[in-house]
């Protein structure tokens, strides 16, 4: 075996988290710094929720004020949440292309769109029940 | 003579270039550590007493506080990438930095979650 493979199959031992780099070879590192992007990309949109949710409460808009409050909680849920999702979906995704599989479906962006779309039809009957 | 198609002029393999990947990786570390101040900032507006002068207060000590290791933090992520692309057999090691970028936001959010529904 090459020095280079052997370099690439080796176990990884010091590098968090363990259940992705102790699998597979090293991949190319354009692809390992996509997926890093990706997931930064998640963390501020994850952030722009949380600054959402936080903003309705704060600017105490003229809207009717439990689905108000309803609509922020459902934000900073999702903000919490999101990242949690990202950062196991980064960690699929890596040892996904470390291992040369195809790349996991991501369950992020399903949750993402249905807590748009819930908080969009609460602000809309909170404008329209203030 | 005849031109080589392009297949036989692709190389079998990618070069493994880098290129600009590691510059992209460091702004998109820095945009998302302004993003935490700024929701760092607008969080602070709930906290109890935030008001007038002391929101103002407030949102300059978030500022100060985490800007010089948001700034620290983005400068060593890209020399530690840097320096490890120029290896043979780039070893990135990111999954802590990404492991506290990601718990750090999950407990702004349950930190603003609190806010918002304790009065």
């Amino acid at each position: 075996m090459p020095a280079a493979d052997s370099a690439r199959t080796a176990v990884r031992a010091d590098r968090f988290p363990r259940w992705v780099y102790r699998h597979g070879t090293e991949p190319d590192a354009r692809f390992s710094l996509a997926n890093e992007r990706t997931i930064l990309a998640w963390v501020r949109t994850s952030l722009g929720l949380i600054a959402g949710g936080t903003a309705l409460e704060t600017l105490d808009l003229p809207m009717e004020p439990h689905l108000r409050l309803a609509s922020a909680v459902l934000l900073l849920l999702a903000g919490a949440a999101v990242p949690v999702l990202a950062a196991l979906e980064w960690a699929r995704t890596e040892r996904a292309m470390r291992e040369s599989r195809p790349l996991p479906g991501a369950l992020t962006g399903l949750l993402l769109v249905c807590t748009v779309t819930t908080v969009g039809v609460l602000l809309l009957l909170a404008l329209l029940l203030r | 003579m005849t031109e080589p198609s392009a297949a036989s002029r692709a190389p079998a393999t990618p070069p493994e270039v880098p290129g600009l990947a590691a510059e992209r990786t460091a702004l998109a570390w820095r945009r998302t550590l302004l993003s935490f101040t700024a929701a760092c900032l607008v969080a602070g507006q709930t906290l109890p007493g935030a008001d007038g002068f002391r929101t103002l207060a407030l949102a300059a000590a978030v500022a100060l506080v985490l800007t010089p290791p948001g700034w620290w933090f983005a400068r060593s992520h890209a020399r530690h990438t840097e320096r490890h692309l120029r290896t043979p057999v780039p070893r990135l090691r990111h999954g802590r930095r990404i492991a506290i970028i990601c718990g750090a936001t999950s407990a702004l959010g349950v930190g603003g979650l609190t806010l918002v529904l304790v009065p």
